[in-house]
């Protein structure tokens, strides 16, 4: 009788820290994403675009830890929230933002789905350029008038590699530093 | 610590992704140094998107840097020597539109302030510089 109620406990008790734990794990990274994006924002950059992209880390440390929904929720929320702060929240640059890291999580789970054997590098990278992408591309929706502005490609992919780099880096010591 | 972690580059796969992304990316400046070799003779078009929307054309390039007023404040666009433009300084936090630096063939946007500058080729546009 003791072991069932204990077992049945165990169980609850699991459930609802498994819930509770993700979501606050969702939770925390949301908001590490959002301070690493407010952060990074008013940095120097060498080159045009050229930063180090570190939220893009919380969304694929969500992705290999808890799931592509979770991947995704990371994505949503941390640049909304990043929004907020910085006085941006709806506007354009909000708008370009949200595709960007939304576009990223989405082909990140999507190349993970393809080749599970895929390594860091290749997931940050891809994401990264994904992020660019989609970030031009609501940008020639939204403001440009002829196609001259893909001609930045070049550039934002030079931009990706490194920091899809970078990335992988950080998300790799942050599942070696976590249970 | 946890010590099963997914490696950073995991096999022949990665290499392969990467390298179509390198390939893209040699294309992608192909594309860029042949667009940079137009008939840019300093005509552009610059759009405010205010409310009301603005447009100005430029047929050549101006002596001196030109100020508009975006969302966020001030934009100067500026006209260089070697028949290329820039915008020189803007009011926007970020800076992203001054530090793409000098362009002839792909436009400069800054989003923030709403300022566009489209560089045209040679003979798209008859006029200094019209207003509306």
């Amino acid at each position: 009788m003791i072991d069932q109620q204990q077992q049945t406990t165990g169980h609850a008790g699991n459930l609802i820290a498994g819930t509770t734990g993700r979501l606050a794990l969702t939770a925390v990274l949301v908001a590490s994403a959002a301070a690493l994006q407010v952060v990074e924002s008013p940095l120097p950059r060498f080159l045009p675009w050229l930063k180090p992209g570190l939220a893009n880390a919380m969304t694929l440390y969500a992705l290999l830890r808890l799931s592509a929904s979770a991947a995704m929720s990371v994505a949503v929320l941390r640049t909304s929230i990043a929004a907020l702060f910085m006085g941006s929240l709806l506007s354009p640059v909000h708008l370009i933002s949200f595709a960007g890291a939304t576009s990223a999580a989405a082909s990140m789970t999507i190349l993970r789905r393809l080749f599970p054997a895929a390594g860091l590098a290749t997931l940050s990278v891809f994401g990264a350029l994904v992020n660019n992408f989609a970030q031009l591309a609501v940008v020639q929706f939204m403001f440009a008038a002829n196609m001259s502005i893909w001609l930045h490609l070049a550039l934002m992919i030079w931009v990706a590699l490194p920091s899809g780099l970078i990335v992988a880096k950080v998300t790799q010591e942050l599942l070696r530093r976590t249970p | 610590m946890n010590d099963n972690l997914p490696p950073i580059f995991a096999g022949k796969h990665d290499w392969l992704i990467l390298l179509v992304l390198l390939a893209l990316s040699f294309l992608a400046w192909a594309a860029h140094e042949h667009g940079s070799h137009s008939s840019f003779s300093g005509a552009c078009r610059v759009r405010i998107l205010t409310e009301p929307p603005q447009e100005m054309l430029f047929s050549g390039p101006q002596a001196q840097p030109v100020e508009v007023r975006g969302r966020t404040g001030p934009a100067v666009i500026e006209w260089g020597s070697d028949r290329k433009i820039r915008i020189s300084s803007s009011s926007c936090p970020c800076k992203t539109c001054v530090n793409m630096g000098w362009t002839n063939s792909s436009s400069l946007i800054c989003v923030p302030n709403g300022v566009v500058v489209e560089p045209m080729i040679a003979g798209d546009q008859q006029v200094d510089a019209v207003t509306r």
